[in-house]
């Protein structure tokens, strides 16, 4: 999706600010002589940092520059392939995979795009694959060195597995988007390296600036997912970034046909789709009531919700699409916190016939875009706090998906947990960042942020 | 805590007793274990004020240092501990055997040390942090006895962060895996009050038997009142040996000392064995020995690493802490795998989660087939019938039981059965017909566990620029610095 | 401070309820303790009554077990003792060293020596410091570098309090920090994390206040740092090193706490009469006339016990007694509440696991403890237990 600046639907400002920034890192990127060194670029949700990255592939080219661009998962490797390869029509497009993983076909029918084995990349112009794989292919030797390393969603990978990949460039651009969910472990105590230097589990990008402060980093000043309303709430998650929406305010519509129920439950429902629809938000906030995590009153209203929605005929029109279309079950999903919540869900709106509404947790949902989405607060019915619910990067995941409305669910019991001093928490040397006590402002914040938006029965 | 736990937990309560979260014993309790009790000073985490130890019930020994506080009483008292324990720990490295999976000569036995509790394993790792590095030559120079036994105890520290390892057992840790009482953790680091609520005596609640049991410290962090207690004493020894610290002088006078510690050290040490021979009784289970290997393997690392004068460093690389996590992460995921598996109460917390799903199989189609990429493929199906409804979702990979490093099932199909529960049909994903497959009529269990070893990627040998740090770190410092007294 | 009329009812009528309980004035310990409380409707009075829980049951079975070892304090004051050495030596080393203090930042002023250890003397430590504070601010060439023992005073929920911090430290013309003793050693760069952090908070507190003096001196509040400091043994010895940590967030929390705590006034207001704490602190009465008492005053106020009191609060263990007797989920944690949720009683919870028909409010939870048990019977039953254990 190309923006057309002159179209009028995109702000003008905004743009140029984004361009702006994007070409001084990248120029940044490219132009130094000086080896061992790096660019840091943020940039809040849905900002169209993986056309930040192809652009800097392009412009590492034009240098004559090898390039390899590493990424945490396969997904995002397989979509980065077919954006350089779609973007640099004259570019050959590498990819190294895992032992037992493939390109899915709407990458690997481009005409310019390769796969092979590491030890065949040697002399490729760009190179792609996730981290684990170009850092083994590194390790063993079968990769050599190149003169640029790109690495997307930064925030995302962790120390050591961009330890993996460091040695393969003396330059590198680390690209990211510090609002999500953090790296993470399921072992029994994750924090037994924090604050240390040498701690696996901080992000490439903490790694990298806490060795080399005097590195740039770059902000990007736009989100192109998110529009005027959504960014909004959005700032929240974003306190040291500021940023705008690309596109104008009244470009992104919803439209539902008009609702008629003559029962509380689905009055409510229809309130919050008419909520979402013209304000692009709904903050559906339900009695305190002692509940499990799979609330199953919480469960009904969200099913409900997806339900009625589909059943309202709803048609969007955007920059993209100026006439009405159809919205698609796939382009709207729902959003949990936790896998039992998400297997209810799954079930029940399988049983009802949206087998095509995608439903999973912000883990899974960091990085992919809807233009609806129904989520589940990560605070809803719990009787306290504790980090792992009080992470912000969780909250942000869920509402920063959607192109077009969120309808967000909870308790009232959620806010008022917020009332009570946090539980006192632990220090570590070395590390600055108080996740409780932040997490806490963040959710906060967008409490205040949508209380214009709150429904209750 | 899950489902399973907060279920129990309420049986717990009415029963007034402990209630079994295992059917088998999933730590490897070996007969003659070397079993410690440690008592510090209050406030002073690196002093060993008194060491109870022993491989046998009836036979323990005793050591206390007078005042820790000194340097040389502390040395004398840990090195006559040393010269018992690294004797008992390093001969299993004597008996060594070829293991063909690790490709390498692994000891065939390995030494466990068992301790009440974690914070023993703590005082464990201070002291072996504070032994491991003491100078070797010079006026300070420690004997080499006394360093070998800050190392072998850094390396049971180190070690005691692997899930399931064997080598070093805090036994309220063991407990927890085993049993659900009411208690929170908190109260379950009381061994004697997690011993009590597990086995109340005859006529007495869990609840009033463990109320009773928490009153007593076990160490290895006093009582402010037995610390009350002590003071005097260890004035009075002060003040009599004046600035003797030689055995000679000093040994008489210990007497007191010892007579305040003998029966702490006792009742810590009644409470271990009576947990570890209760606990012992059940059967193991048979993964614990898979564990074990990979345990013995790790000391004989160890071993051989400080026969060769290798030192460890005091912190960890970039490189070390990656790779560290690595093994943390994927002991963890195996202990898990293998538990479930081995253990049907075990698996059940997994059933609950919709990861797991078990019932009666009621059909195998073994040799039906199907197209993939254009040829007739032998993909068995079995269908089990659960008694519940089954939220696995469709396309989920599973393994089965009774083959978990074998070949995966996907979920197939779920229908409803007129009983209430469901027909959940899963599919083989090989058509090799080595694979085994469940009996008719059996009951089966497929979960999300499989056990085979997972892959990790290489890392580099030398640390990428990015994580190195434009100016070097200072050497470490010496860990004793200026003596307080 | 000159008391009124108004101030001497409630005083008089916060030490009515108190009686002959034993006393405590809030240090930051005591707040950081009430922080953790703040749900609970007893320790809420206790704290505002200034009634020490911790000595509260002495003498009875719910004695808590918090007493302090001798060692622990001897340490402690070894380790003062190490760095007001020869003029505080060691301490203004590692300031210069890290925190850019310059060889002429070496006025260093003690009021604890300076004073006796009573109200009077805490009165005048706090004059004292707020005169040196106004000379720091101002610029003054003979205001301290370091103060030891620097005392600010605050309102606590209405009534005056004094709090003493271990170090006021500032370099000439830089910002004011506080900083905190502490016994728990650093070593190769680690601390204790629970210890750091309740430590870090107990500074916030003291930043908290130093601004609030700050500001009641017409000075901007920001002359005061955001960076704590902590002094603690480095490795095994006493040899000190210093820790440095942005606190600012945890000063948001101290605010908040502070902000929490309620009014004493108000509670002395609404409080009847007849409440008091004597009948349940004398030990010359039976211990079951005590607890008794105990009892009916947790009855008319209400308490929310949880596991987590046991580690700092001085009624823990009569309050689990309760719990205990009411069959409360509170008992085994909040987590074990979370997962019985319209479940009243664990007698309940365990008949629910052996599918007993649920209630209205239970109909959420009773069908996954009704499964859970079914499973685990099955399961126990296929591994019966002549078949796991050997014998002996």
């Amino acid at each position: 999706m190309t923006p057309q600046d002159s179209s009028g639907v995109y702000d003008p400002a905004v743009m140029e600010a984004a361009r702006s920034v994007a070409n001084t890192a990248i120029q940044d990127f490219v132009s130094r002589s000086d080896s061992n060194r790096g660019v840091v670029v943020t940039a809040p949700a849905g900002s169209g940092k993986t056309g930040l990255v192809v652009n800097a592939v392009g412009a590492a080219r034009r240098q004559k520059f090898r390039v390899a661009v590493g990424t945490p998962t396969n997904e995002q490797a397989f979509s980065l392939v077919r954006r350089i390869a779609v973007d640099h029509p004259g570019e050959t497009v590498t990819f190294v995979p895992a032992s037992d993983i493939s390109l899915p076909t709407y990458a690997s029918q481009l005409s310019n795009v390769q796969q092979v084995k590491a030890s065949n990349a040697n002399g490729a112009g760009v190179i792609v694959g996730t981290l684990s794989k170009l850092g083994d292919a590194f390790s063993r030797g079968d990769l050599g060195e190149v003169d640029a390393l790109l690495v997307d969603e930064s925030f995302q990978a962790d120390s050591s597995r961009y330890y993996a990949v460091g040695g393969l460039a003396r330059l590198h651009m680390l690209v990211g988007d510090s609002g999500q969910l953090s790296p993470f472990s399921t072992i029994d105590d994750p924090d037994h390296w924090r604050g240390l230097p040498e701690d696996p589990l901080q992000t490439a990008v903490g790694v990298l600036l806490r060795n080399h402060p005097t590195t740039p980093v770059y902000k990007l000043p736009i989100t192109r997912r998110l529009d005027s309303r959504a960014a909004v709430v959005a700032q929240a998650f974003y306190p040291d970034l500021r940023f705008s929406a690309a596109v104008m305010p009244g470009v992104r519509q919803l439209r539902l046909s008009p609702a008629i129920s003559n029962e509380p439950r689905g009055r409510l429902i229809d309130r919050a789709l008419d909520g979402a629809c013209k304000n692009g938000w709904a903050h559906v906030e339900l009695p305190t009531a002692p509940s499990l995590t799979a609330d199953p009153e919480i469960i009904d209203l969200i099913a409900g919700t997806v339900d009625r929605l589909a059943q309202r005929g709803p048609k969007t029109r955007c920059e993209s699409k100026t006439t009405w279309s159809d919205l698609p079950g796939a382009r709207v999903a729902v959003g949990v916190s936790h896998n039992d919540q998400k297997d209810l869900l799954r079930s029940r709106l399988d049983s009802m016939g949206h087998s095509d509404v995608v439903v999973e947790t912000a883990n899974k949902l960091q990085g992919l875009e809807f233009d609806v989405i129904v989520a589940w607060h990560p605070l809803a019915g719990l009787p306290e706090v504790d980090e792992f619910h009080l992470e912000a990067g969780r909250l942000c995941v869920l509402l920063t998906r959607h192109r077009h409305a969120c309808i967000l669910f909870g308790r009232a019991s959620d806010r008022a947990l917020l009332d009570a001093i946090p539980p006192t928490s632990p220090a570590y040397l070395g590390f600055n960042p108080d996740p409780v006590y932040e997490g806490r402002e963040t959710h906060e914040s967008v409490f205040v942020a949508l209380e214009p938006h709150r429904l209750t029965r | 805590m899950n489902q399973l736990d907060a279920a129990l937990a309420a049986r717990s309560f009415r029963a007034g007793r402990g209630v079994r979260s295992a059917s088998l014993r999933h730590r490897r309790l070996a007969p003659n274990p070397l079993a410690l009790v440690f008592w510090q000073l209050g406030g002073e985490p690196f002093s060993a004020a008194a060491i109870g130890y022993g491989h046998k019930r009836q036979n323990l020994r005793m050591v206390v240092a007078g005042d820790p506080r000194n340097r040389d009483l502390a040395f004398a008292a840990l090195l006559k501990f040393a010269g018992w324990f690294n004797q008992r720990f390093e001969v299993a490295a004597g008996y060594r055997e070829w293991i063909q999976e690790e490709g390498t000569e692994v000891s065939s036995n390995a030494p466990q040390v068992i301790v009440a509790n974690e914070a023993s394993v703590e005082m464990i790792g201070r002291l072996g942090r504070r032994l491991a590095y003491l100078p070797t030559d010079g006026p300070k120079a420690a004997p080499p006895e006394l360093i070998r036994l800050g190392q072998h105890f850094l390396f049971l520290h180190r070690h005691s962060r692997v899930a399931g390892q064997q080598l070093v057992v805090p036994l309220t840790d063991f407990l927890s895996q085993h049993w659900v009482t009411p208690q929170s953790a908190f109260e379950q680091q009381s061994l004697g009050a997690f011993n009590s609520y597990i086995a109340p005596p005859a006529g007495s609640s869990g609840f009033h038997a463990a109320a009773e049991s928490e009153r007593d410290s076990l160490g290895p962090v006093p009582s402010g009142d037995d610390d009350q207690k002590l003071e005097p004493l260890v004035d009075r020894f002060n003040l009599r040996r004046g600035q003797a610290t030689d055995a000679v002088t000093v040994t008489p006078l210990l007497i007191p000392i010892e007579n305040h510690y003998r029966p702490l050290i006792q009742h810590t040490w009644t409470q271990v064995w009576d947990c570890r021979d209760r606990e012992a009784s059940w059967l193991e289970a048979p993964s614990v020995e898979r564990r074990w290997q990979s345990d013995r393997k790790a000391y004989t690392q160890h071993i051989d690493w400080t026969a060769k004068n290798g030192r460890t460093r005091t912190r960890q690389t970039a490189r070390q802490a990656a790779v560290r996590l690595r093994t943390l992460e994927d002991a963890k995921a195996r202990l898990q795998a293998e538990e479930a598996c081995d253990d049907p109460v075990k698996m059940i917390p997994y059933i609950l989660q919709n990861k797991a799903v078990q019932g009666r199989v009621v059909r195998i189609e073994a040799d039906r087939r199907e197209r993939i990429n254009g040829r007739m493929l032998r993909r068995p199906l079995v269908t089990l019938l659960s008694p519940d409804a089954c939220l696995v979702p469709r396309g989920k990979e599973l393994w089965w039981t009774g083959s978990p490093d074998g070949r995966s099932y996907l979920i197939h199909d779920v229908q409803p059965d007129p009983s209430g529960g469901c027909l959940v049909t899963l599919k083989l994903t090989t058509g090799s017909t080595a694979t085994p497959l469940p009996a008719a009529k059996s009951q089966a269990c497929f979960s999300v566990h499989t056990t085979t070893k997972a892959w990790f990627a290489n890392l580099p040998p030398t640390e990428p620029w990015s994580h190195r740090p434009p100016v070097g770190e200072p050497p470490p410092a010496p860990i004793e610095g200026e003596n307080p007294l | 401070m000159k008391t009124t009329a108004a101030q001497t009812s409630y005083e008089a009528k916060l030490a009515a309820i108190r009686a002959s309980a034993p006393a405590r004035s809030p240090t930051v310990r005591v707040l950081a303790a009430y922080a953790e409380h703040s749900d609970c409707n007893l320790a809420t009075l206790g704290f505002a009554a200034g009634v020490d829980f911790d000595r509260l049951l002495v003498g009875t079975q719910y004695e808590a077990p918090f007493g302090q070892s001798p060692f622990a304090f001897s340490r402690g004051v070894a380790f003062e003792r190490m760095i007001a050495k020869h003029g505080y030596a060691l301490t203004l080393e590692l300031l210069r060293e890290k925190m850019d203090f310059a060889v002429d930042d070496a006025k260093i002023i003690n009021l604890r020596q300076a004073y006796q250890k009573n109200k009077q003397g805490m009165q005048m430590r706090a004059n004292d410091t707020r005169t040196l504070i106004r000379q720091l601010i101002n610029g003054s060439p003979t205001a301290p570098n370091l103060i030891d023992g620097a005392v600010l005073q605050a309102s606590i929920g209405g009534m005056p309090a004094f709090f003493e911090a271990d170090a006021l430290a500032a370099r000439f013309g830089g910002p004011i920090h506080a900083g905190e003793v502490k016994s728990f050693p650093v070593v190769d760069g680690r601390a204790d994390r629970d210890k750091l952090g309740a430590a870090l908070d107990q500074v916030s507190m003291y930043i908290l206040f130093a601004k609030q003096l700050v500001e009641s001196i017409g000075a901007n509040p920001d002359l005061i740092s955001p960076v704590a400091l902590i002094i603690t043994p480095m490795n095994v010895s006493l040899t000190p090193t210093l820790s440095i940590k942005d606190v600012s967030k945890r000063i948001g929390r101290a605010e908040r706490l502070l902000a929490k705590v309620p009014d004493v006034r108000k509670i002395a207001a609404d409080i009847p009469p007849d409440i008091s704490f004597g009948p349940i602190a004398t030990p010359t009465a039976p211990e079951a006339s005590r607890a008794d008492a105990l009892h009916v005053l947790a009855d008319r106020v209400g308490t929310a016990y949880s596991p987590s009191c046991l580690s700092s609060c001085g009624n823990a263990l009569f309050c689990r007694g309760r719990a205990f007797k009411a069959c409360s989920p509170s008992l085994t944690g909040p987590q074990a509440i979370r997962l019985l949720p319209g479940v009243r009683s664990l007698d309940r919870a365990a008949e629910l696991t052996d599918g007993a028909p649920p209630s209205i409010n239970e109909a959420s939870v009773a069908p996954l403890l009704a499964r859970a048990g079914r499973l685990y019977d099955a399961a126990i039953a296929g591994a019966s237990p002549s078949k796991n254990r050997r014998a002996g």
